[in-house]
């Protein structure tokens, strides 16, 4: 039950999820994509050695982890921040590992879907203090454009966007199908919504950046370093390989 | 088939996807060397479809090749083959226009990776033979428009409408995944030939009291009418004009008739799901209807080629609601073909417009300005025009398909089908008895023999197809017969719309001496301007769409503050 409970806080549901994002948004930036990882995962791993909740706790746990999920995905839609947008998209993410979890998911696969949901919001926040050094803020859509200016950055931003929203071929695509096989059917209504939300979430947030009036480059910033996005790319393809590797394996 | 066949199914979809990466990293600096390296591939894949229609055609019917491209598996049937080539045409063609037309912008390779991409995804949709390859290929079409819709990202509305796009096709998205859960979930397999294998044996297997087969084929309809914008979910189409023209061509041509397709490819589903085709039946008829109504009513020659889109889908999602899923492939492809024309053309066809406007003189002004005598204007005794109108099509389309399919007239879907072939053809000979002509005999005879060319080829062609895609025939007979319905009410149907439509007709002809529009001030009149209104407004279903979407947006604000955004 103790191990339940520290999950509770480290993979939050509504309200503590509140309390989580509240104490990442005061942490510096620089620490708050390691917190944003390695939180969930330390959550993830207690939920998978503590013993199933008592019966009557499952309806619960389950209504809230649905609600939360439907509430953090749908706040999404009118944030253009993208520290905000990155934590408050996490936030929706975890309740679905706890409904996985719920309905028998367990042990390696229960750690790659946290893994798959949890990487694009950390590294959108990698992004985002990349963006607040270059424009002094990660907050897009307020004058134009940013890709003639920042060509790698929006490149690199636009592809984690995608991850984040879980479409095919990153990881969050494999470890969605891997909840939905786990959870009922009127579960996985709720999570579809979940899905179709973070599309239109994150469809807006890119297109703030994509289209409109160009952006002129602030004085003395430069775009992403090839190096910097080359990496991005290795890490891109290598997410991509291992996940379809890891679908074959298991459709095997 | 042999082992080559499998290679070249492998191939298939890796040419452009290979192309993606090398013409961008080729062309750096050079693009019109890209540009080059991505033709070639393309030529290429298209050569390696033509290959494997070659084979298939020379293969025993049933005999159908599967591969594996690591955890996807591919499939060649003919409806895969068939679509392959169609594919890989028109992104040929799509690409060797795009060479000059697009030669001018700015991101010219970025243009040609996202076109290899699309072509490559589309491809590999076509011969998927798993439910995760063809969930992955359907979700990825969807993302990749976006970016093709968005290409131009300096103007905003480019994006506003791409985001439109990208939402219907995400709202379609989620009910194949629905589908695909349930069916694996019921049936124990992901993969296509032996799921629905597994159908034919036992299609009533239930999940939570619930049957399966049926819920899957609704919700695989439903992915289909989002993909082929049916009414309700048709707004983001006639709006999409914004991207380039080679992306409207390829989108108008092989993306949008994808609801066709996944009708076709789960053929086995909906045999066993009649109450899905008669839904399919309404909402194509609904969206054949206001497609062809909207398009007739629109001042902006753009959106009216979207709502010309919009009514084909319908007749396409209708055809399959019939039972002829073998006629919506034919009709996809031929749309395909048109449409692509229509709009790779119509910048030479505005070029040449702005020269010559192509409107025939009116005889008042060529006979006032321009001083030459008025043309003696012959017509067709009245009474022969309207035997001729109504007699001519019944007989050319009853005959032709009686000489091909003897039992042709006994499936219900063939009846209405050649009900609308009548419609169609008696609208032509009446188009053309009001056209005023100096030699109506003439203009009369040539339209006839035109007729009759058309409706022979197309039988003959279409009921080729029809052997061809769906080699067995009692799986043929077994969709017709889903289709059907009770025989008293599908008699009342078809004489209600007969009279209905000749009602429709005298209106038209009438509709000088009527005053439709009533006298202002009168309350038909009212009524008559707020109809006008209505279609001149699309239904305002775009403006109540937009106006949910600001509450939602403006709801979620408020949220947001009240919550301080943690």
């Amino acid at each position: 039950m103790i191990a339940l409970l520290l999950a509770l806080i480290l993979l939050p549901l509504f309200p503590l999820s509140m309390l989580f994002n509240a104490g990442l948004q005061a942490l510096p930036v620089w620490l708050r994509a390691p917190v944003l990882v390695a939180f969930p995962i330390a959550g993830v791993l207690l939920l998978d050695r503590a013993a199933a909740p008592p019966a009557q706790y499952i309806a619960p746990l389950q209504l809230l982890a649905a609600f939360t999920a439907l509430l953090y995905a749908w706040r999404l839609l009118a944030v253009q921040e993208l520290f905000i947008w990155a934590r408050l998209q996490a936030t929706s993410a975890w309740p679905l590992v706890w409904l996985a979890w719920l309905h028998g998911l367990h042990g390696k696969a229960l750690v790659f879907v946290a893994l798959a949901v949890t990487i694009p919001a950390a590294l959108l926040m990698v992004l985002g203090s990349s963006l607040s050094q270059r424009l002094g803020g990660a907050y897009l859509g307020l004058r134009g454009r940013i890709g003639p200016a920042f060509p790698r950055l929006t490149c690199a931003l636009v592809l984690t966007l995608l991850a984040a929203l879980a479409a095919p071929p990153f990881p969050g695509f494999f470890a969605m199908f891997a909840v939905l096989q786990q959870i009922p059917a009127s579960l996985a209504a709720v999570v579809l919504a979940v899905w179709l939300l973070w599309s239109w979430a994150a469809a807006i947030l890119w297109q703030h950046g994509l289209f409109g009036k160009e952006w002129p480059r602030p004085a003395g910033t430069v775009d992403l370093s090839l190096s910097a996005g080359l990496l991005l790319m290795l890490v891109a393809v290598a997410a991509v390989l291992g996940s379809i590797g890891g679908w074959s394996w298991w459709m095997h | 088939m042999d082992q080559w066949v499998s290679w070249c199914l492998v191939v298939l979809p890796l040419l452009p996807a290979l192309s993606a990466i090398v013409a961008p990293l080729a062309g750096a600096g050079r693009r019109a060397r890209a540009a080059r390296i991505s033709v070639t591939m393309t030529a290429i894949t298209c050569a390696v479809a033509l290959a494997m229609l070659v084979a298939v055609l020379g293969a025993p019917e049933s005999d159908v090749t599967l591969a594996q491209l690591g955890p996807a598996a591919l499939l060649l049937d003919h409806l895969a083959v068939a679509m392959a080539v169609l594919v890989a045409a028109i992104s040929l063609v799509v690409h060797v226009y795009s060479v000059r037309y697009m030669a001018d912008e700015p991101g010219y390779v970025r243009f040609f990776a996202m076109l290899d991409l699309m072509t490559a995804v589309i491809l590999l949709m076509v011969i998927a033979a798993d439910l995760v390859t063809l969930l992955v290929a359907w979700f990825l079409i969807g993302v990749l428009l976006f970016f093709l819709l968005g290409f131009d990202t300096s103007r905003k509305a480019s994006g506003r409408y791409a985001l439109w796009t990208f939402l219907t096709y995400r709202v379609g998205d989620l009910p194949l995944v629905g589908a695909a859960l349930l069916l694996w979930h019921g049936y124990g397999t992901a993969q296509l030939p032996e799921l629905f294998m597994r159908i034919s044996a036992d299609p009533s297997v239930q999940l939570g009291g619930i049957a399966v087969v049926p819920l899957a084929a609704l919700l695989l309809a439903l992915a289909a009418f989002a993909r082929s914008a049916q009414f309700l979910l048709h707004t983001w189409l006639p709006y999409t004009m914004d991207g380039p023209t080679p992306v409207s061509a390829l989108m108008h041509a092989g993306i949008v008739n994808a609801g066709g397709f996944l009708f076709n490819r789960f053929a086995p589903v909906f045999v066993h799901a009649p109450n899905v085709l008669h839904l399919a039946f309404v909402v194509g008829l609904v969206t054949a209807l206001i497609g062809s109504a909207l398009m007739l009513t629109q001042n902006d020659v753009k959106k009216s080629l979207g709502y010309s889109t919009m009514g084909q889908m319908g007749f396409m999602i209708m055809e399959c609601g019939l039972g002829a899923f073998s006629l919506a492939v034919y009709h996809l492809i031929a749309h395909g073909l048109f449409k692509a024309t229509l709009f790779l053309g119509s910048g030479n066809v505005i070029s040449e417009s702005r020269q010559e406007d192509g409107v025939p003189p009116d005889d008042i002004y060529s006979f006032v300005v321009e001083r030459r005598p008025l043309r003696e204007v012959k017509k067709v005794p009245w009474l022969l025009a309207a035997l001729v109108t109504v007699l001519v099509p019944a007989l050319v389309l009853g005959l032709s398909h009686g000489v091909v399919a003897e039992d042709f007239f006994h499936k219900q879907g063939s009846v209405v089908l050649l009900f609308f072939g009548w419609v169609t053809g008696a609208q032509l000979f009446f188009s053309i008895h009001k056209l005023p002509s100096e030699n109506a005999w003439g203009l009369l005879t040539m339209i006839l023999l035109s007729f009759f060319i058309v409706v022979v080829g197309y039988t003959l062609i279409a009921h080729a197809f029809e052997a061809f895609l769906y080699p067995d025939p009692m799986l043929r007979d077994a969709i017709y017969a889903a289709a059907g319905i009770n025989d008293l009410a599908f008699g009342i149907l078809v004489v209600f719309f007969t009279a209905l439509l000749v009602g429709a007709w005298l209106v038209t002809f009438y509709a000088q001496s009527l005053e439709i529009g009533g006298k202002p001030g009168t309350r038909w009149n009212a009524v008559y301007l707020n109809l006008y209104a209505l279609f001149s407004r699309e239904f305002y279903v775009s403006i109540i769409y937009t106006q949910l979407s600001r509450g939602l947006l403006a709801a979620t604000k408020r949220v947001n503050i009240w919550l301080r955004w943690v």
